[in-house]
């Protein structure tokens, strides 16, 4: 992902997540902070395609969006999975604590707009299906 | 000057992460760690502390406290009130001072060679460290409890009752069983103990014999409990105890407790003081000291990133 789309430059992040006396607790912040840059990604795909989707009427687009989903389910569980573990051994306080709290939301949130992408799809296959063209009205 | 609080860099970035934090009233920015000093000693402040060191009606109050062992100044100019009825946790790296700070609360650094102690600390008002005053009196009014239990080799009843006999505040057998119980029964420990007040206190547990130790600070009446890692040697169902009394205990009086444990100080102090190389950093409400705490120095102990 480019630093745009986190909107965090490479320095501020490093502070972020590094830093801690036991190296290893720098290590599990920041491997959760990847998989949440890489679920990011996987749900801006998923909107790029159902977007296009829709614009180009292109069932195999959708289709792909609706296949993919399951993976951004999975990602979003093993996010979870990973974030309390980090909460349980690590007890993080300040701004390790809101750094895991906000990764957290995030995940939420961008688990819920990969629904949405998917639901997008879907209603691409079924209204293609009944042969309307939303731009035809 | 102490370290202004550093300025807060949103990390989100996006415009709809901005308005979803402020809905649900949630500060979850980060402090922003951005100013990096280029030494250890522009972080340090070189007088006063960030957060608040004052409090209405104060039990104990601190100003300019410093402490030398011989040359060596190992608490410098600390200022800091201690409230009624509240628990302050001290906390800090090995040898930044919290035992030494602690112990010019009842004049114990009095008792070190070549130990002095300048500024002046009050209690109630009144300067303890004034020429008159009765240090086996002042003592009387504030406990301590050490990291290591220390009973005397006697039995549990004679434990508890040393005190109030050496500062006559009985005058009947009767009166003195009493408050025997009383102590034991605020340091949670009477049910354990009832049926063998006459048997030897070291054949107790560690953790009785810490409870044993308040139970025996109890019984003098105390206004304050200073406390140097009383937990440290106990495991955690009895530090689970000692915390609940720490609880129980400050609806009556003031507490002070040093301790490594910062989750130990988030669970049981209402403020907390973090101390480094002598200095009080910052102190405040505990609630903000371990969300938002404003020093550098602070965040970076609390958050274990610290050399
Ligand atoms: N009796 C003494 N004589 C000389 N120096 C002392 C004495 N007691 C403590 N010091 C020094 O004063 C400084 C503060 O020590 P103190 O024991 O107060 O630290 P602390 O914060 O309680 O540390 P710890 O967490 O290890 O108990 C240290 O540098 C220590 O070496
Ligand atoms: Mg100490």
């Amino acid at each position: 992902m480019d630093g745009q789309w986190h909107g965090l430059n490479g320095s501020r992040l490093q502070s972020m997540v590094e830093g801690h006396t036991a190296r290893s607790f720098d290590g599990a912040l920041s491997s959760l902070h990847v998989h949440v840059i890489e679920i990011g990604g996987l749900v801006l795909d998923q909107v790029r395609e159902a977007s296009r989707a829709y614009t180009e009427w292109d069932a195999q687009c959708a289709e792909g969006v609706i296949e993919r989903e399951p993976a951004v389910n999975a990602y979003d569980a093993r996010l979870g999975e990973e974030q309390l573990t980090l909460i349980a051994r690590r007890q993080p306080v300040a701004s390790d604590l809101k750094a895991v709290i906000a990764m957290s939301r995030a995940v939420a949130e961008l688990e819920r707009i990969g629904d949405h992408a998917r639901n997008l799809a879907r209603h691409l296959l079924s209204i293609r299906t009944a042969g309307t063209h939303p731009a035809a009205g | 000057m102490p370290e202004p609080r550093r300025a807060d860099v949103s990390a989100a970035g996006g415009s709809t992460s901005g308005k979803h934090a402020s809905e649900s009233g949630l500060d979850l920015k980060p402090s922003g760690r951005v100013h990096v000093p280029s030494s250890l000693e522009e972080a340090l402040p070189t007088e006063g502390s960030v957060g608040n060191a004052f409090v209405d009606d104060p039990v104990f109050s601190c100003r300019d406290v410093s402490v030398f062992y011989g040359e060596k100044e190992a608490v410098r100019k600390v200022t800091l009130d201690i409230g009624r009825r509240q628990v302050l946790a001290a906390i800090g790296p090995s040898g930044c001072g919290k035992s030494t700070f602690l112990r010019c609360l009842n004049r114990m650094n009095d008792t070190i060679p070549g130990a002095r102690v300048t500024g002046t600390v009050t209690l109630d008002g009144q300067d303890i460290y004034e020429k008159r005053r009765d240090v086996a009196q002042l003592r009387a009014r504030i406990g301590m409890v050490f990291q290591k239990p220390n009973p005397f080799p006697k039995s549990i009843y004679e434990n508890v009752a040393y005190g109030p006999r050496i500062h006559r505040l009985t005058r009947s057998r009767a009166d003195l069983d009493e408050l025997v119980c009383t102590s034991l029964q605020r340091a949670g420990l009477w049910n354990e103990v009832k049926d063998r007040l006459h048997t030897l206190a070291t054949g107790m547990s560690g953790g009785q014999q810490q409870r044993l130790c308040i139970a025996r600070t109890l019984a003098v009446q105390p206004e304050v409990i200073l406390m140097d890692e009383p937990c440290s040697a106990l495991d955690p169902i009895a530090t689970a105890h000692i915390e609940d009394l720490i609880d129980d205990l400050r609806a009556s009086l003031a507490i002070v407790i040093v301790t490594h444990s910062m989750q130990q100080a988030a669970r049981v102090s209402q403020r907390t003081a973090y101390f480094h190389m002598g200095r009080l950093i910052e102190v405040g409400d505990t609630d903000d000291v371990f969300t938002n705490p404003q020093h550098r120095l602070t965040e970076d102990y609390i958050t274990g990133r610290f050399g």
